[in-house]
C-alpha cells in the first residue's frame, strides 16, 4: 500500500509539475542563456532572441572566408574585396561537400531586401544606435535560415568600415529565432541537468532533487513490477 | 523612470543592495494582491483561491522584472509536490 501510494504521489508530481510548467506564459520565463559579447548592443534582445548563436569578427576571416557549424548546417561567412558580407550554407552529395551551397537573403526588420550581399553603406543606413538586424531566408525557397545581427560601438565608432578595421564589428549569425530563447522544452532539460540560465547551481538542485527522485522511483517501480512477469509470475 | 527600474532606486533610496529592493517590492506586491482576499474571506480563506492569487502576483512581479523566474518555478513545484502529496494520502487511505 506504502508503494501504491508513493508510486501515485510520483505520478501525480510529475503531471502536474509538467502541467503547469507548460501553461506559464514563456515570456515570463526569462531571456535564456545570454551569448558572452564584447560589446552589448542598445537592444540586447538582438542577440539573447536566438537559441544558438556564432558570433565573429574580422581577425577569423581567412582569405575572405570564415567556416563554422550552427543548427543543423555548416555554414561560410564571405567578405568580398570591396567589404560585402555574404553568407552561405554547404550542401552536401551523400555526405561529401563538391562546392555546392545555398546563398542567404538579407531581409532588413522593416522588410527590404537586400540581396545575397549587404555593404557597409546598406548597414549604415540600416543601423540603428550601432546595431541591425537582418532575417536570412535562404535564396532557393524562401525558407528561414535564421538572423543576423552587425553590431558595433558606434560612440567609438561611427562608421562600421572603421570598426571593422579595428576589429570591433562584430557579427552575430543566430539560429532558432523566437520571440523567446526560453522554450519549455529547454527548460525542463536545463531543469534536470542543473543547467538553467541565470540561475544559481543550488537553487536548480533543490528544483531537480524531487524530479529526479520521483523519476528514478518509477523506473524502480516498473522494474521490480517486470520481474514477477519475466519470471512468469 | 520605468516601472522596471523602480528597484533600482528603491535601493539607491535605501542604501540596500537590488536584490533586496526588488524581493521586498515583490512581496508587497504579492501581499497587496492578496490582503484584501483575506481580509474579505477572513472567517473561511480558500487555500485554492489564495494560491491563485500568489500567482497572479508572481506573474506580475516577473513580467515586471523584478523577481527571477525560478521562483515561479519553485512555487509551482511546491504546488504539484502538495497536490501529489495529497493525491497519495487519499489514495493510501
Amino acid at each position: 500500500m506504502a508503494e501504491m501510494k508513493t508510486f501515485v504521489i510520483a505520478v501525480s508530481f510529475i503531471i502536474i509539475f509538467s502541467g503547469v510548467l507548460i501553461t506559464v506564459p514563456t515570456d515570463l520565463l526569462g531571456e535564456g542563456a545570454t551569448p558572452d559579447t564584447p560589446v552589448t548592443p542598445v537592444n540586447p534582445n538582438l542577440l539573447t532572441d536566438f537559441t544558438d548563436s556564432e558570433t565573429y569578427t574580422q581577425p577569423n576571416f581567412t582569405l575572405g572566408s570564415y567556416y563554422y557549424a550552427l543548427g543543423s548546417y555548416n555554414w561560410i561567412a564571405g567578405v568580398g574585396l570591396t567589404t560585402e558580407f555574404s553568407l552561405a550554407a554547404k550542401t552536401y552529395f551523400f555526405g561529401l561537400w563538391l562546392g555546392g551551397y545555398r546563398l542567404c537573403k538579407f531581409i532588413t526588420e522593416g522588410g527590404t531586401d537586400r540581396g545575397t550581399s549587404i555593404s557597409f553603406a546598406e548597414i549604415t543606413t540600416d543601423a540603428e544606435d550601432g546595431a541591425v538586424l537582418y532575417n536570412l531566408i535562404f535564396e532557393d525557397d524562401g525558407t528561414d535560415a535564421g538572423g543576423f545581427v552587425v553590431y558595433w560601438n558606434s560612440t567609438l565608432y561611427a562608421d562600421p568600415a572603421d570598426a571593422w578595421t579595428n576589429n570591433v564589428l562584430y557579427l552575430t549569425h543566430g539560429v532558432g529565432f523566437t520571440t523567446n530563447a526560453l522554450n519549455i522544452g529547454s527548460l525542463l532539460l536545463g531543469l534536470l541537468f542543473f543547467q538553467l540560465p541565470d540561475v544559481p547551481f543550488l537553487i536548480n538542485l533543490l528544483l531537480a532533487t524531487p524530479l529526479w527522485a520521483c523519476i528514478i522511483y518509477l523506473i524502480w517501480w516498473f522494474i521490480i513490477s517486470m520481474i514477477p512477469f519475466l519470471g512468469g509470475g | 523612470m520605468s516601472l522596471e527600474d523602480i528597484p533600482l532606486y528603491f535601493s539607491d533610496y535605501t542604501g540596500i543592495n537590488e536584490t533586496t529592493a526588488q524581493l521586498i517590492l515583490s512581496i508587497i506586491i504579492i501581499v497587496a494582491i492578496l490582503f484584501p482576499y483575506l481580509v474579505l474571506a477572513h472567517k473561511k480563506p480558500s487555500s485554492m483561491i489564495s494560491l491563485i492569487l500568489v500567482f497572479l502576483g508572481e506573474c506580475v512581479v516577473l513580467g515586471l522584472g523584478w523577481m527571477p523566474f525560478w521562483i515561479m518555478i519553485m512555487t509551482i513545484c511546491v504546488t504539484a509536490l502538495s497536490i501529489a502529496w495529497l493525491g497519495g494520502n487519499l489514495a493510501g487511505d
